[in-house]
C-alpha cells in the first residue's frame, strides 16, 4: 500500500480554498493571466503581495493599453525591474505595434529582449505589426545558448544581423523580410534546427542550406528577390507546401514543383 | 485492475491502462510489478470522493480519445465535441476546480492539471482584486492603511491609466 497523498486539510464553508494550493500551483495559475491581471492581486493579501513576481511564463500584448504605447512601454519596463531577479523567464512573448514616428527606437524591445535572454529563456515570440522593424535595432549580435523555439513576425533582418542560439529547434518566420544572405547567416547560427516554417516572407538570398532541419514548411513566400540559384537541402524528411501559393523564381520552380508533388 | 481508495474508505476499481495516464500511479504499478495483488491498492488520502469519481470521468472520455490520436486524424467535428465536453467537465465551482488541480498535481496528470489551472485563470481573468477576493474568499489581511494608501503608492505601475 502507498499514501500518494498525505497533506490534512481542514474543510469548511466559505474558507479560502484557492490559497491552500502551494505556491507553485499558484504562479502555474498566474502564468495564465495576463501580466497585468497577474500583478494586480498584489493586492488581495500578503501572500499574494509578491507571488506574480515569480511567474515564469510572460505574454505582453499592446493591444490589451489600446495601442497606448507610452503605459505599455512604462508597464513592461516595471514589470521586469520590479520582477524576481532569481526567477527564470521560460516562455517571453510580445506583442508590439511599432509606430510610424522618427523618434521611436527599438531599443526599449530589444532590452526586454535581452532580459528574457539573461533569464534563459526557452520560447521567444517576438510579435511586431503597424510598421517593418529591426530586430536587433543598433546591436547587430544576439546570442543565446538556451532558447528552443522562435517565432518572429513583422521583422527585417539585415546581413549585419549575428544570431547565434546553439539549441534552437524551432523557428518561425512569419512576414520577415531578410535582407542580403542574412537568412543563410540565421540558419548557419542555429546548427540544432529541427523545424522551419516561413510564412508571407521575402527572403533576398542567392542560396539557402537548410543543414539539419527535419521539417521545412514554406507558404505563400517570395524566396530570391535576386534570383536564388541553388536551394541545399540535406536530412530533410518532411516538406510541407500548402498548394502552388509558392512564389518563387528561376531554379526555384523545379523545387517548388516537387513540392506540391509531395515527392522531394 | 488497480483499485483507488479515497480519504472517505470508498473504493474505486479501474483498468490499469486507463489509470496509467496518472503518470504516479504509472509508476507506481510500474515498481510493484510481479508482485502480491494487494499492492495493486493505492490510497489517496486527501481527497474526498466526489474528486477520483471526476478524475476518472476524465480519464474514461481521454481514455476514448487518447490526445495523439486527437491530433493526428480526429475529425474537426469530433475536436469540438471533445472541446465541447471539456468545457462542460470544468464549469464547477472553485472548490472542485482546486481539489482537481491539488489531485492532478500530485497523481500527474498534465492535461488534466492544465485544464483546471485554465479555467481558474479564466475565473480570475479582468476582475477587480475586490472581486477576486471575493470569489476565492481568501482573506485580506492588510490594515486599513496599507491597503488604501500604501500598496497602492508602490504598485501604482500595475494601476496607472486602468480606465483611461
Amino acid at each position: 500500500m502507498e499514501v500518494i497523498i498525505n497533506k490534512k486539510k481542514t474543510r469548511s464553508e466559505n474558507s479560502d480554498r484557492i490559497s491552500n494550493l502551494p505556491d507553485s500551483l499558484l504562479i502555474d495559475i498566474l502564468a495564465l493571466l495576463d501580466p497585468r491581471d497577474a500583478a494586480q492581486t498584489c493586492i488581495l493579501s500578503k501572500r499574494w503581495y509578491n507571488l506574480w513576481a515569480f511567474v515564469p511564463s510572460l505574454s505582453f500584448d499592446m493591444e490589451k493599453f489600446k495601442g497606448k504605447a507610452d503605459n505599455f512601454n512604462n508597464f513592461v519596463s516595471s514589470f521586469l525591474r520590479l520582477r524576481d531577479k532569481a526567477s527564470d523567464v521560460h516562455k517571453f512573448a510580445l506583442r508590439y505595434a511599432v509606430p510610424l514616428d522618427t523618434k521611436f527606437s527599438d531599443l526599449v524591445i530589444w532590452a526586454w529582449i535581452m532580459y528574457a535572454s539573461e533569464h534563459k529563456v526557452k520560447n521567444l515570440v517576438v510579435h511586431l505589426f503597424g510598421w517593418p522593424c529591426h530586430f536587433l535595432s543598433n546591436k547587430s549580435r544576439f546570442h543565446c545558448d538556451t532558447l528552443e523555439n522562435l517565432h518572429l513576425c513583422g521583422i527585417v533582418l539585415m546581413e549585419a544581423d549575428d544570431l547565434c542560439l546553439p539549441k534552437l529547434k524551432t523557428l518561425s518566420l512569419i512576414d520577415v523580410t531578410a535582407h542580403g544572405e542574412s537568412i543563410q547567416k540565421l540558419l548557419s547560427g542555429c546548427p540544432a534546427l529541427i523545424t522551419l516554417i516561413m510564412c508571407y516572407s521575402t527572403m533576398y538570398t542567392s542560396s539557402i542550406s537548410f543543414g539539419s532541419i527535419k521539417s521545412l514548411t514554406i507558404e505563400c513566400c517570395t524566396l530570391g528577390g535576386s534570383l536564388i540559384s541553388r536551394l541545399l537541402v540535406l536530412n530533410l524528411e518532411f516538406v510541407e507546401g500548402k498548394g502552388a501559393r509558392v512564389i518563387t523564381f528561376n531554379n526555384m520552380f523545379r523545387v517548388t514543383k516537387a513540392i506540391n508533388r509531395g515527392a522531394w | 485492475m488497480i483499485t483507488l481508495i479515497s480519504s472517505d474508505k470508498r473504493k474505486f476499481h479501474v483498468l490499469e491502462e486507463v489509470a496509467n495516464q496518472s503518470l504516479t500511479i504509472r509508476d507506481v504499478i510500474e515498481d510493484r510489478r510481479g508482485r502480491r495483488r494487494a499492492d495493486r491498492i493505492i490510497l489517496v488520502t486527501n481527497i474526498n470522493s466526489k474528486i477520483p469519481e471526476k478524475v476518472i470521468v476524465y480519464w474514461l472520455r481521454h481514455f476514448l480519445m487518447p490526445e495523439e490520436i486527437a491530433h493526428a486524424s480526429m475529425s474537426h467535428k469530433k475536436a469540438e465535441k471533445l472541446k465541447k465536453w471539456e468545457a462542460k467537465f470544468f464549469d464547477t465551482d472553485i472548490d472542485t476546480l482546486n481539489d482537481l488541480i491539488l489531485a492532478a498535481d500530485s497523481l500527474d496528470i498534465p492535461s488534466l492539471f492544465d485544464g483546471a489551472c485554465e479555467k481558474v485563470s479564466d475565473i480570475l481573468k479582468n476582475r477587480s482584486a475586490e472581486e477576486v477576493g471575493e470569489i476565492s474568499k481568501i482573506e485580506n489581511e492588510f490594515t486599513h492603511e496599507e491597503e488604501e494608501e500604501e500598496i497602492p503608492s508602490e504598485n501604482a505601475w500595475v494601476w496607472r491609466n486602468e480606465f483611461a
